[in-house]
């Protein structure tokens, strides 16, 4: 079951104090400020909505959700958001309204008009479609699944990938482009489903195609949004921290060097850069695994894949979060020196250095699981004109 | 190592797939379908059904994860080879193993 509960506790707050009035009928509102929906409006939300469950429980039968302005700061932003909406309603069986001041969407983030999320009502009137909507979906421009953890051992991410690829034939991007897109993203939910047990959300969205640049006055231009993200008890590098720290591994070369770079990391540790930060560097190296006991798995083909891939795109954001740590992608970064290690810095030393300071963020939400967000903008490849309004390209 | 003697060993899949993709389904192909029969005195040429129209890197690492780990990178390559009658699918097998290696 895809359950995006964990947020909740996750983003309780600690010390923090909020409080939630239950009013008349055992109604709960929360108004949600601020001219973005981003990491501090999920955070903000889910410590809400740790108060109600952790206190009203059933005495609380419903809960309104007011937004000023429904303007999503990226696409995991509202698949998160959207994961919330379906949990409240399906797990905790909440009657749920929605409003909101003013809905609007960018390039990155346009998937939002085919989400769950803007015909909230309509679907709450259809349970059935509600569900299968969440789970499922694929039109001309948006794929979405829900896998759990079976459907993606064997040969589910090679059928994967043959569905992606269908998906992406009648998309405007040149076929070189999508069939590089479809592999990256069943990449993706292969990584994540060898490292957990825990369901995996997929979800894609294709651009409208006539957003423009300011420095190309001919060119129109459409972006692949991706999203893949699990909730696991698991951080990305929580299995490979165990791992080092207590020596589960047989001799090796490859995990004394891994002991070698942390002696070298831990002197830089501070607020920016720190153990959690390391060990979700370690778990993108080459032949190094979380699981006990097994010493040479992985590869480098993830990060080559998203290389390429951000090579190949007129613009660029992609990153992966975990607990509220991430770690952002750039192509020049993403480079294996002759030893296969990847250092995420100029430097391509991951054994003497640690990453570039732009590379590593921390968010506002504390997401209990991982979750990658890739936006690749590409320049439109057929020419028919569309006759449609041009908007700027912001990634 | 060119002398050496040859023998083929026949992939097989569910007939709705025409993509190969994942190390861990490499490794499990590897596994259920190579292991038993491969000849590590022999060049072992593991034929690619001819409905497979590409190959994904993940695959091609996973299903030779256990010969490199066992005999080395390139002594894996000598005694396995991945081959398919589609150019375009041979094409895809070498950048792999030549861009990300094994």
């Amino acid at each position: 079951m895809f359950d995006c509960s964990s947020l909740y506790s996750a983003n309780s707050g600690g010390k923090k104090r909020t409080y939630v009035e239950l009013g008349k009928r055992g109604v709960a509102g929360i108004r949600l400020s601020g001219e973005k929906i981003n990491g501090s409006t999920i955070a903000y939300l889910s410590r809400q909505l740790y108060f109600i469950t952790h206190n009203y429980k059933k005495a609380c039968r419903g809960i309104v959700i007011y937004c000023e302005k429904f303007v999503p700061a990226d696409k995991l932003t509202y698949i998160l958001f959207e994961a919330i909406l379906y949990n409240l309603v399906h797990t905790y069986g909440y009657e749920v309204r929605l409003g909101w001041g003013d809905m609007s969407t960018a390039i990155n983030t346009e998937g939002l008009s085919d989400s769950t999320i803007p015909k909230l009502s309509f679907y709450l009137q259809n349970q059935e479609l509600y569900q299968r909507k969440f789970h499922f979906e694929q039109n001309e421009r948006h794929f979405r699944r829900v896998f759990t953890s079976d459907q993606l051992k064997g040969d589910g991410v090679s059928k994967l990938l043959g569905d992606l690829k269908i998906f992406f034939l009648t998309s405007n991007i040149t076929k070189k482009n999508t069939d590089q897109l479809a592999l990256v993203i069943s990449e993706l939910a292969d990584n994540v489903g060898d490292h957990t047990d825990a369901d995996c959300l997929l979800d894609v969205d294709i651009s409208k195609d006539f957003y423009t640049r300011d420095d190309d006055e001919t060119g129109k231009y459409i972006a692949v949004n991706t999203v893949v993200l699990n909730f696991s008890p698991k951080c990305l590098g929580h299995d490979i921290k165990e791992k080092v720290r207590n020596h589960y591994y047989k001799e090796s070369a490859r995990y004394d060097a891994i002991q070698e770079a942390y002696e070298n990391h831990k002197q830089h540790f501070d607020k920016n850069y720190d153990e959690q930060d390391f060990f979700n560097v370690v778990s993108f190296q080459d032949l190094i695994t979380g699981r006990k006991g097994d010493t040479q798995t992985g590869g480098t083909g993830l990060t080559q894949l998203i290389k390429s891939l951000g090579k190949n795109a007129a613009e660029h954001s992609c990153y992966v979060l975990s607990g509220n740590r991430g770690i952002a992608f750039y192509p020049e970064l993403l480079e294996y020196n002759a030893d296969n290690w990847i250092g995420f810095n100029q430097q391509k030393n991951f054994i003497d250095h640690i990453p570039d300071e732009k590379v590593i963020f921390r968010s506002p939400t504390q997401l209990c699981g991982t979750g990658y967000n890739f936006t690749l903008v590409y320049r439109r490849e057929k020419d028919e004109l569309y006759g449609e309004t041009a908007n700027s390209v912001t990634v | 190592m060119n002398c050496m003697a040859k023998q083929q060993i026949q992939l097989q899949f569910e007939k709705i797939i025409t993509n190969l993709a994942g190390n861990r389904f490499g490794r499990d192909t590897y596994i259920a379908q190579v292991k038993g029969k491969i000849d590590i005195e022999e060049k072992n040429i593991i034929e690619i059904p001819e409905i497979i129209e590409d190959v994904a890197s993940s695959f091609v690492q996973g299903i030779y994860r256990e010969l490199s780990e066992q005999y080395g990178k390139e002594r894996a390559l000598e005694i396995m080879e991945l081959h398919s009658v589609r150019p375009e699918v041979m094409e895809k097998i070498e950048y792999a193993i030549r861009v990300y290696g094994i």
